[in-house]
């Protein structure tokens, strides 16, 4: 078991390298971008970039080769900074995160460390999504148990089809509906994510709108894998058996049915905790939240590569992250589940 | 034995059976019934599924007009018409209640008290800024409670001017008068020191000026900023500047002038600064004052005036100003501020009628004796109101509800008195700049920020046929060749000798419906044109009143053609994609499901590290190296799409390859590719298709989702970046998202079902699985 475990940590880890080592070439093949600001903020920018190894200055310019930026002080003294190669600077980014240093932020927050401002937008993005994963799962699962016991009734059918109509409505066509109606048509809810200097009254309303729509896709996606899997474990021959030797229905579906049908459910759950970490692009986007999916598209629009590139980490490790949770809790909760093994 | 089995009641008789087909041969004889396929079979279980069908259908007429739409609509999707503009959506005709090309307007309270909507104009007797016969009769509410807004309007009456002093934060430092001569030398130095906390940094800058009779001369850059970009803002340093340089750069012999150090702001950031150890030097001697280095700073805030326009007036007459003020406190920040009036003749000379002060009391102001203490007969000048700034960071402002200006005399001068003073702060405060750039009479000049406070303005709710707005019938003129053209096309006739009475109309087709005036030629008495009653849509090129079922956009086009054109260019891309991946996912696939080993585990590495990579990183990095284009998306959804295609057919593969059927064929000596071919693929190929023709709604709605956030194609027209360009509408003209989101919905709702349906008749042991 602990072997099979550090295995697929292990594994999740190169790959995981791998893929910030080839999008770090890739992002640092890109022409750099120049920092737009006070002469001191971009001093102090790009010593920073220097330090970390990715540019190299010089008071003099070098012939046949454009430099990425020059600096004249107030004193009249010029430095110029070039690019350092690609792989030289992969050389140092491996020491750079080692020693946890990520770079500094170029347009969003200018000088502060990339960290720093993902570590303030992953606190918002966790915030929403914690609550809507305590919403959605209780409520997911219930309706799909729902749906599961009535099967083939009226009850099934309405359900079965909001679902699949709501897991076919694109997010972002859900949430401009919702902010239509809500916050501009009716204005019962903030039209924007509240300021930090907002009355509490309105940071709770700003929590409605995206809680609701982070939970509605998760709803239904619980909602269908619950229905799913309980009423295939519904027609298997040990819940006749069981009702054969006498367990009234709902004995057999507490006992039997339910337990047997969590079985790939459970670890969806453990993985979906560890997904809170990501935000969403679009609602984020939309909403004017401050967390880690609309820094995603800032940064991006911003080209600003460093805060770009820690959010990408992050994804990244959420996304492999949440896929070994899920591996190995599923051979936690059933030993004859083996995800990857021979 | 059982006792309730008794076999004598099962006895049967041997001869009871024969046999059917004995004797006959039924090797050679062919089936009665139709032999069915795999597909026919498919089919005929889809069709039992009543959802899925319906769902095709759908999917089938969107598709149908996504290709037609575009091709057949007469509404060109790159044709921009600015008069066309936000048409709302219509079926029925103007009036029914909804659908109907109608827009309500509506007075809006807002959350903090405020009120926003559309105003009233009692001159024309419709809403502001709206045509008026396109308001819908009797749908007119005009408020019966005025609103006070503190906004310049033309449709508002009365309220205060405010004139308001802004200069308090910026803070200039100036020294007396001196000469400065081109053979001296001349430094100036002094001490900036910083006055803020470390965290109340401004982005101002500083900068040093010689303010000469004729010249002004910058000791440092004009701007705040250097050349490169920076501040010059250097603080707790002693800063020298050379004077006599820029006297010699500008060759300027002798000039008296006063240098001014201004410490500015960026932003609307201001710095705080002081200066200390001021000292201009020279080693010549100068005039005045006596000695350069004893020159003391003085700060100065500018007062800011609010002055009328020049007027003349004679010591014969006499001239009152009734001013009436408020004292009104608490108008945003800024503060009532100390203030004076005095009447200033162009010599400069000033009879103060009111003394500095805060007195707000209405006054009654007598000035006839300015033109006294001149000792002429007449004088010009102009009646000025004085603020000071706030000695803190607000601003200071004055509230003037009217001024009256009276002569018992006529006044010889262009101006006419009683419009100097006035008496509705929003007229005069219109009275700003006409569009050839002049001042019109009676303006009144102001030098800091002049707004209006509590005018009082009617807002009123109506609705609104965006229709009749462009298209109907207008007053306008024609010209006579156009005239001449439609009565050569046999539309109508008319006669210029008779007049307007002699127009006839004869065909529907003819854009005048009748002649109101006519316009000859003074000496030779031909037509140069008439006032008619035109249609405008005749004129713009339509046959009839044009009608635009899902409305138009910003751009003047018709929104369901641009869906429809969008939806195309998504369908083009998700279907591109779906191709290019199947392909290369299914050959992928067989290779490292039919070989296995060695081949497969590299392979399934290689997928997994390429799976790990969340979609958006890849978008990303394909955007930031290639645009946004059709081929970045195009590329960037291959690159992760086609390894859910590998992966079944590498499971379908795996599953075929041992079936015995495979090991007879190969034992046979059939070649990899016939087993590929003939015997493992078209097994499999009916899971595989069914699995991944869900790509394609997948890629509209990952390409719609980018272009949602800005992100998505650019230049080309696409579903989702249709929706991006109408997203900024979505609070004043809500349709532009509603149909399109509608369309997306059903899009996505129909390709899910069809797939699921497809997947249950391909492959029925997996029915339910959803």
């Amino acid at each position: 078991m602990w072997k099979y475990i550090l295995k697929r940590i292990g594994l999740a880890v190169v790959t995981a390298f791998i893929i910030l080592s080839l999008t770090f070439i890739f992002m640092k093949m890109l022409k750099p971008e120049r920092f737009v600001g006070t002469y001191s903020q971009r001093m102090a920018f790009y010593t920073s970039q220097e330090h970390s190894g990715y540019l190299v200055s010089t008071k003099t310019p070098r012939e046949g080769e454009t430099y990425v930026e020059k600096l004249t002080s107030k004193a009249g003294e010029e430095t110029y900074y070039y690019s350092v190669p690609v792989m030289e600077q992969y050389v140092h980014w491996l020491g750079n995160i080692l020693h946890w240093d990520w770079g500094v932020s170029k347009t969003i927050e200018p000088n502060v460390k990339a960290t720093v401002i993902i570590g303030e937008r992953l606190v918002t993005s966790m915030k929403i999504n914690i609550i809507s994963v305590l919403i959605s799962v209780p409520a997911g699962i219930a309706l799909g148990i729902w749906a599961a016991l009535k099967k083939n009734t009226m009850t099934d059918h309405v359900i079965s089809t909001m679902v699949m109509i709501f897991i076919s409505v694109p997010s972002f066509v859900l949430i401009t509906f919702l902010m239509l109606l809500l916050c501009y048509q009716n204005a019962v809810l903030p039209t924007q994510w509240p300021n930090p200097t907002d009355p509490t009254s309105q940071k709770v309303l700003g929590y409605i709108l995206p809680v609701f729509c982070l939970s509605f896709g998760s709803i239904c996606g619980y909602c269908r894998f619950t229905r799913a899997e309980l009423c295939e474990v519904m027609e298997s021959d040990y819940l006749l058996l069981a009702r054969a030797k006498g367990l009234t229905r709902n004995q057999s579906i507490t006992r039997h049915a339910l337990r047997n049908a969590m079985v790939p459910i459970f670890p969806s759950i453990l993985a979906e905790f560890i997904g809170i970490m990501g935000g969403s692009m679009v609602l984020e986007g939309l909403y004017g939240i401050p967390g880690i999916g609309g820094l995603f598209v800032n940064a991006l629009n911003a080209k600003d590569y460093n805060v770009l590139f820690v959010d990408m980490a992050i994804f990244t490790s959420v996304s492999l992250l949440a896929g070994v949770f899920l591996d190995i809790s599923y051979s936690i909760i059933d030993p004859r589940i083996r995800m990857g093994a021979k | 034995m059982d006792k309730f089995f008794n076999p004598a009641d099962y006895q049967i008789d041997k001869k009871s059976f024969t046999f059917v087909n004995e004797g006959t041969r039924i090797q050679d004889t062919k089936f009665e019934t139709k032999p069915t396929t795999f597909a026919k079979d498919a089919l005929k279980r889809f069709k039992k599924n009543k959802s899925s069908v319906v769902a095709s259908i759908i999917l089938g007429i969107l598709i149908l007009m996504a290709i037609f739409v575009p091709i057949f609509s007469k509404n060109d999707v790159d044709r921009v018409s600015a008069s066309e503009r936000f048409l709302q959506p219509k079926l029925f005709p103007a009036g029914f209640g909804f659908w109907d090309g109608t827009k309500t307007y509506e007075k809006k309270e807002n959350l903090d008290g405020s009120a926003s909507g559309i105003m009233y104009d009692r001159e024309n007797e419709c809403p502001a800024g709206f045509y008026k016969p396109a308001v819908m009769e009797g749908s007119l509410v005009v408020d019966e409670q005025p609103t006070l807004i503190n906004q310049a309007t033309k449709y508002g009456r009365g309220g205060y001017v405010m004139f308001e002093n802004q200069n308090s934060q910026n803070v200039a430092f100036k020294t007396p008068t001196f000469e400065a001569m081109k053979d001296g030398s001349y430094t100036v130095e002094f001490n900036m020191r910083y006055l803020g906390s470390e965290d109340a940094v401004g982005e101002g800058g500083y900068r040093a000026i010689f303010k000469g009779d004729y010249h002004t001369l910058y000791l440092t850059l004009p701007e705040w900023e250097a050349e490169d970009g920076a501040l010059i803002r250097v603080y707790d340093e002693k800063i020298t500047l050379d004077l006599s340089a820029a006297l010699a750069a500008n060759d300027i012999e002798r000039e008296y002038g006063y240098i001014v150090l201004e410490i500015g702001s960026q932003n609307g950031n201001y710095d705080y600064a002081d200066v200390e150890e001021f000292a201009v030097k020279a080693d010549e001697t100068v005039v005045s004052p006596a000695a350069l280095s004893a020159l003391t700073l003085t700060k100065t805030n500018q007062n800011t005036t609010l002055r009328t326009e020049e007027f003349k007036i004679t010591d014969a007459g006499h001239y009152t100003a009734s001013i009436v003020f408020d004292a009104t406190d608490n108008v945003g920040e800024s503060k009532l501020g100390e203030y004076r009036i005095y009447f200033e003749d162009t010599d400069g000379n000033k009879t103060v009628l009111r003394e500095w002060g805060t007195s707000y009391d209405n006054a009654e102001l007598d000035f006839s004796g300015a033109v006294c203490g001149s000792g002429l007969t007449s004088v010009k000048g102009r009646l000025t109101f004085e603020l000071k700034p706030c000695e803190d960071d607000a601003y200071s402002y004055l509230l003037i509800k009217s001024v009256e200006i009276k002569a018992d005399e006529n006044v010889e001068n262009y101006a006419d008195l009683s419009e100097i003073g006035f008496t509705d702060a929003t007229s005069m405060v219109l009275k700003a700049k006409n569009s050839l750039g002049e001042f019109p009479k009676g303006y009144w000049q102001c030098t800091g920020r002049k707004g209006i406070f509590a005018s009082e303005v009617y807002y009123c709710s109506f609705v609104f046929d965006t229709y009749a707005n462009v298209y109907d019938a207008q007053e306008t003129t024609v010209a006579a060749s156009d005239l001449n053209k439609y009565i050569a096309n046999g539309w109508c006739s008319y006669d210029a000798k008779v007049g307007p009475e002699s127009f006839v109309r004869l065909s529907d087709d003819c854009p005048i419906d009748g002649i109101a005036a006519q316009k000859l030629n003074s000496k030779t008495g031909k037509l140069l044109e008439v006032t008619a009653m035109a249609s405008r849509y005749r004129k713009m090129g339509y046959d009839r009143m044009p009608i635009f079922l899902l409305g138009t956009d910003a751009n003047g086009v018709d929104v369901l053609t641009r869906i429809f054109t969008g939806l195309r260019t998504s369908l083009l891309l998700g279907v591109c994609t779906f191709l290019f991946c199947f392909f290369f996912g299914l050959v992928w696939g067989s290779v490292s499901g039919y070989f296995g080993g060695a081949v497969d585990l590299f392979m399934e590495r290689f997928c997994d590290i390429l799976g790990g990579v969340p979609w958006i990183v890849i978008m990303t990095l394909c955007i930031l190296h290639f645009g946004n284009n059709f081929f970045t998306f195009f590329l960037a959804l291959c690159m992760t799409g086609w390894m859910g295609t590998a992966g079944g057919t590498r499971t379908q593969f795996y599953r075929f390859k041992k079936q015995e059927y495979v090991l007879a064929s190969r034992t046979l000596g059939s070649s990899d590719k016939r087993l590929i071919f003939k015997h493992i693929l078209p097994n499999s190929l009916g899971t595989i298709v069914t699995s991944s023709v869900l790509m394609i709604p997948s890629t509209i709605f990952s390409e719609s989702t980018l272009a949602y956030l800005n992100l998505g194609l650019q230049g080309v027209a696409s579903f989702g970046v249709m929706l991006a360009d109408n997203q900024q509408y979505i609070k004043s003209y809500p349709y532009l998202i509603v149909f399109p989101s509608i369309i997306m919905a059903l899009l996505m709702i129909s390709f899910n079902l069809f797939g699921n349906g497809l997947r249950d008749a391909i492959n029925p042991a997996l029915k339910g699985s959803d």
